[in-house]
């Protein structure tokens, strides 16, 4: 289990960008970060990485602080960022270089992942394009196995076909053991995938739910009947849309990217 | 060990130019430094005419005058250098840092990378002396011995650092180049440091440091005490001394650096 007790986080000393924010990120769960651009998501992600360093609070691995950087905790916690910058190496030799320094790696299945990502593992990093080289790291980052797998912005680049296969394969690699933490504002793209949501705003964490306890506590509904406790709504073409207070067993289809427009102008203690 | 052996081979493989950049730069910057500060030497060599012999035997006797390429050891240290600046975009690739590595194999991943790049430049610089004094021996050696024989030049020999004996300077390559190692952690703070201008930066701290050496030897180390002092090795070994104590504190900075700067 990844823990991120009460960090905080500024590039300045005067301007925090995460403020104050604690998380139990548990096994076997897909959480999706979402905020507005801005709004810290990609500190977040390079905090619990270790690629920042907490100025408040701490970020543990099964015992291991972030801050130490340590081979353990690397081994167990891997990073995808929004930008790929690989190394100069045919693909099947990335594979095996970078993969000989993870415990899990395992290279079959990073050969499986790309040829459903369709890229030859003969051809050189070099001579992919933007996209193809984030499948190559896409693979890799399933094939590492480690029981954390962070990722920033993974659909960027991607195309719509590729999107599909991601979500997939994805899906399919998760283990009772595997927690990934998902950074987008791509909504669109992951929602089906989402477990649990993590809303960012304004530096704080608005929300920390699963989708199941969403579900029960809030409806989404086109049609509000008398003493339902409206807490968002908007006009949509098709007319209005509500988030109200679910005070029955019925669960409604959750729209995320509805959900996430209510959580982000709602203030916090309506929402909580 | 093999972690860190892994990671310097990873770099090394990983940034294929870097092979041809080391054997570009030292082909290039020797080129270009031996005819910037051997004109005289190259001038020398135009005068040779093939049946002039008495001409030739005088354009020989002068060449077995001109020294060695002295300037080689700066370009065993300063070569390197200039191809270690990959380093900065490698240390900083999330792909890179997030290697399952401790702290201690990513260091000295990096100084084994570093001693490679090191070494081939070093082995390029002393082969290139053995070219040149290959070349001049092949068309002067015995001209030049012939020509001291025929002007005069009685129970004279060539120079032991003549041009003729150009690899001579290697004793000096091997013996001086290993200055290097005192710089290169002052360099690899400052790149990892200074994100902009990084090597102008490092420049002016070991300027600094230069500086700062030379008070320290003129008011502290030897300067200060002169009157007392009749040890030619105590005055001598200041520079090493001073040098080897500031690498070993540029060395720590290095690894903390590597544990705590952190990668935007």
């Amino acid at each position: 289990m990844l823990t991120v007790n009460s960090v905080s986080y500024g590039y300045t000393k005067k301007r925090k960008i995460i403020k104050n924010i604690s998380l139990n990120l548990q096994p076997g769960t897909i959480y999706g970060l979402l905020g507005l651009n801005g709004e810290g998501k990609t500190t977040l992600i390079k905090l619990m990485e270790g690629l920042l360093l907490p100025k408040e609070g701490d970020i543990n691995f099964r015992g291991i602080n972030s801050k130490e950087r340590s081979g353990k905790y690397f081994d167990q916690v891997f990073y995808l960022g929004d930008t790929t910058n690989l190394p100069y190496l045919y693909v099947h030799d990335f594979g095996r270089m970078y993969g000989n320094f993870y415990s899990n790696f395992n290279y079959t299945e990073f050969e499986n992942y790309l040829q459903e990502f369709q890229i030859d593992p003969n051809s050189h990093l070099s001579s992919l394009s933007l996209g193809q080289g984030k499948k190559v790291h896409l693979a890799f980052g399933l094939a590492c196995n480690t029981a954390v797998l962070l990722m920033d912005e993974p659909t960027n680049g991607l195309d719509i076909p590729s999107k599909t296969i991601f979500r997939r394969l994805l899906a399919n690699s998760l283990t009772p053991e595997k927690t990934v933490v998902i950074a987008s504002h791509q909504i669109r793209d992951i929602d089906q995938l989402l477990d649990h949501l993590l809303i960012l705003h304004h530096g704080e964490l608005i929300l920390d739910k699963s989708l199941s306890d969403i579900n029960d506590q809030y409806a989404i509904t086109s049609e509000i009947t008398p003493g339902d406790e409206i807490i968002f709504q908007t006009e949509e073409v098709i007319g209005n849309k509500y988030l109200i207070v679910n005070k029955t067993e019925a669960t409604s289809n959750m729209d995320i990217e509805f959900l996430f427009n209510a959580f982000i102008n709602t203030s916090k203690t309506t929402v909580k | 060990m093999k972690a860190a052996l892994n990671y310097a081979l990873l770099i090394f493989k990983g940034n294929k130019s870097i092979f041809t950049s080391i054997l570009l730069v030292a082909f290039a910057g020797f080129g270009i430094i031996f005819y910037l500060t051997n004109s005289n030497t190259l001038s020398i060599l135009s005068e040779k005419n093939g049946f002039d012999t008495a001409k030739n035997y005088i354009t020989a006797v002068q060449l077995a005058e001109r020294t060695y390429f002295e300037s080689s050891p700066i370009l065993a240290i300063l070569f390197p250098i200039l191809n270690l600046i990959i380093l900065q975009k490698i240390i900083y690739n999330p792909i890179e840092f997030t290697l399952p590595l401790s702290t201690k194999d990513r260091f000295f991943g990096i100084i084994i990378f570093c001693s490679l790049v090191f070494l081939i430049n070093l082995i390029f610089i002393v082969l290139c002396n053995y070219i040149i004094q290959f070349y001049f021996q092949f068309n002067y050696l015995d001209l030049a011995k012939e020509g001291y024989d025929k002007l005069g030049y009685l129970y004279t020999k060539i120079p032991e650092n003549s041009i003729l004996y150009n690899a001579n300077i290697n004793l000096d390559v091997l013996k001086y180049s290993f200055i290097f190692f005192l710089f290169l952690p002052v360099y690899l703070v400052g790149i990892l440091y200074f994100r902009k201008y990084s090597r102008l930066l490092s420049i002016l701290i070991f300027i600094a440091y230069v500086y700062l050496s030379s008070l320290v030897m003129e008011h502290l180390w030897a300067g200060g005490f002169t009157q007392f002092i009749n040890n030619e090795a105590y005055v001598k070994a200041y520079p090493y001394v001073l040098g080897s104590i500031a690498a070993i504190f540029a060395y720590i900075s290095f690894y903390y650096l590597l544990k705590e700067k952190e990668v935007h």
